[in-house]
């Protein structure tokens, strides 16, 4: 098992580094001279300022040499450049603005789960049923919704016709309802799809009918021996909705004026603030991969399949000599 | 020889004809795919529906409820909605198109290419597209939107690029398990070029998993163009995108809400329909799928 996991934190390295690397470059194409970006456009300044600057950002090296000193930067300091606009550390920028973005995405998530595994059960056990109907197309018109209408639709039902929440800010438990709906209902959607579909076919399974046959209840049935089977395909959605909910986070963030990094990222880029977009971006996409590998590591744990796959030899014969001694 | 043609020929006929049949079986996929014609339609002739052109600004009838005249309102600065709407199916059903074409080309080669020579060029081709897959969608969209620009052609390329190593997936897993038939082994042992294999025999032989991640792929950039623009970086106003035309409309939501509903509900009915037409299919060729 531990040699799974250290296969896959090993496995991040190159990728991590390869994200780099790659929203490095996208950055160095936008067109436009930091310098003046910084200094300001058409104002009065030496051409000695212009040079110290430019000697500064390094921006007289090569691509690689730049990109090599970015890297050597974030791996040895942690550090992702300065913001052009604040000239303030951007690692310390997103730190500020990374509370707001986490509490966002957890209870965005928490809500999808909750919300799409529970509808998800009662649609597939009670299926062709009203509710499954109307849960079923729910979910459809859910994954099929921009989630920049949604959250315009909910200002406009909760905050200006009913005026129960607050339409914009962060600042207390009425402020993060639409948000967080906006995102989770969203999510949920998805995860409703996928429980639905994974428990229709574990409850059509032989072990389901015989435990049915052994006069089980039906809450035992789904809770103890459905639910467990039918949660490995969900897990996975779930981790990929992660990645997937950092990036409706942005846009949530931008609509309801939330100052985490979404919104800190969108601002960037209409100012050309290459440091803030690049550190943003990578900031967020590492966090999506360290949520895909605990959701992979989680994933081993609980599906006995991948388990047994990463086994050493001596524990693997261990069960064989179990197994024997079970059949004898 | 002409008999085993003849046979092979109906074979074929007959499997897509079945696919058809259990497709047209399906309620919901013929309801999507009926609003899908209906948005083609509109797209392809819109000059002709709209009863406005899309620019047509007329400052005395600005911020006007739906009437009988202007059926979805005007917006504010007194263009016709329904329209604006009209046109806007025409921008987004080709930029959907266009951006799952381009994905599919460039996703496609590298995942049969990957595939059809395995080790080192797999290697290489699938790390290269794990990168792109780290980060999610909707970032690498806004950093590629943000480095070429606002435009239609960018934001097709900036839509496409984070969908390519979906489809390399896709086709590789298909090319992988069709390389393994023996047809493939006949036409090889016969002389036949790597290319013309992969053209002329494995490609059409893994098509069906493409298309229904085609289907569903239009839909979803389809929601990326609209996505981009609402936060600025897509196609920009006075040219009728829904998404251009919800961020407008944000910034009347309290004085005319009507101006944010249409777009919207355009955008949730083309997706929608995508979505459904893409679920029809998968079920059509593969029921065991169903549910």
């Amino acid at each position: 098992m531990a040699r799974y996991i250290l296969k896959r934190v090993l496995y991040m390295i190159p990728v991590t580094i390869g994200v780099v690397f790659l929203i490095y470059s996208l950055m160095c194409l936008i067109p436009g001279n930091p310098v003046q970006l910084i200094l300001g456009l058409g104002s009065e300044v030496s051409q000695d300022e212009i040079d110290a600057l430019t000697e500064e950002l390094g921006l007289n090296d090569p691509f690689i040499v730049r990109f090599a000193n970015y890297l050597k930067g974030i791996i040895t300091k942690f550090d992702f450049g300065k913001s052009y606009s604040t000239r303030k550390p951007v690692m310390k920028e997103i730190m500020e603005r990374f509370p707001y973005t986490f509490k966002l995405a957890v209870l965005s998530i928490i809500l999808s789960v909750f919300l799409g595994v529970l509808t998800g059960i009662i649609a597939a056990t009670k299926q062709y049923s009203i509710f499954d109907g109307l849960a079923t197309t729910l979910a459809l018109l859910g994954v099929s919704m921009p989630i920049f209408w949604l959250a315009l639709m909910l200002i406009l039902i909760f905050s200006i016709n009913l005026n129960l929440f607050p339409v914009s800010g962060s600042y207390g438990f009425e402020y993060w309802v639409l948000p967080v709906a906006t995102v989770g209902l969203n999510g949920a959607a998805n995860i409703m799809r996928t429980t639905r579909s994974s428990m229709l076919e574990t409850i059509r399974q032989d072990y389901i009918r015989t435990a049915r046959a052994k006069g089980q209840t039906e809450i035992k049935i789904i809770f103890n021996h459905a639910l467990k089977n039918a949660l490995i395909p969900v897990i996975t959605v779930i981790g990929m909705q992660f990645g997937g909910i950092l990036g409706d986070t942005v846009i949530s963030e931008t609509v309801f004026a939330i100052p985490g990094i979404g919104k800190y990222t969108i601002d960037a880029i209409m100012k050309r603030d290459q440091p803030v977009v690049m550190g943003s971006i990578m900031f967020l996409s590492f966090c999506v991969s360290v949520i895909n590998l605990i959701v992979d590591v989680l994933y081993s744990f609980i599906d006995p399949r991948i388990k047994t796959l990463y086994k050493t030899s001596n524990e693997k014969k261990g069960l064989a000599k179990e197994v024997s001694t079970t059949n004898e | 020889m002409s008999r085993i043609r003849f046979i092979e020929a109906t074979r074929h006929n007959s499997s897509w004809f079945e696919v058809i049949q259990r497709f047209s079986r399906n309620k919901l996929s013929v309801i999507g795919t009926f609003i899908l014609l209906v948005l083609i339609f509109a797209a392809v002739f819109a000059p002709l529906i709209a009863p406005y052109p899309y620019d047509q600004q007329d400052l005395s009838r600005a911020k006007e409820y739906p009437s009988k005249d202007h059926w979805f309102g005007t917006d504010n600065c007194g263009r016709d909605i329904f329209s604006r709407c009209i046109y806007g199916a025409r921008i987004s059903l080709q930029v959907g198109v266009f951006a799952v074409a381009m994905a599919i080309t460039v996703g496609g080669i590298l995942g049969a290419i990957s595939a059809f020579y395995g080790g080192i060029v797999d290697d290489l081709i699938m790390r290269f597209l794990d990168v792109v897959y780290a980060v999610p969608a909707v970032l690498l969209g806004i950093a590629i939107a943000a480095t070429l620009g606002a435009g239609l052609r960018n934001l097709m390329i900036a839509i496409s690029v984070g969908n390519i190593p979906s489809y390399a997936r896709v086709v590789r897993a298909s090319v992988l398990t069709v390389k393994e038939n023996e047809y493939i082994e006949a036409s090889r042992s016969i002389g036949a070029s790597d290319l013309r294999i992969i053209f002329k025999h494995i490609i059409p032989n893994a098509l069906a998993p493409i298309i229904v991640q085609a289907t569903l792929g239009v839909a979803i950039a389809i929601l990326s163009c609209a996505t981009l623009s609402f936060l600025g970086l897509g196609i920009q106003p006075p040219i009728p995108e829904w998404g251009s035309m919800l961020s407008t409309a944000r910034n009347y939501i309290r004085q005319l809400p009507y101006m944010s509903i249409f777009p919207g509900a355009c955008i949730m009915l083309a997706v929608f329909a995508l979505n459904v037409i893409g679920d029809g299919i998968r079920d059509a060729i593969d029921p065991r799928l169903k549910d």
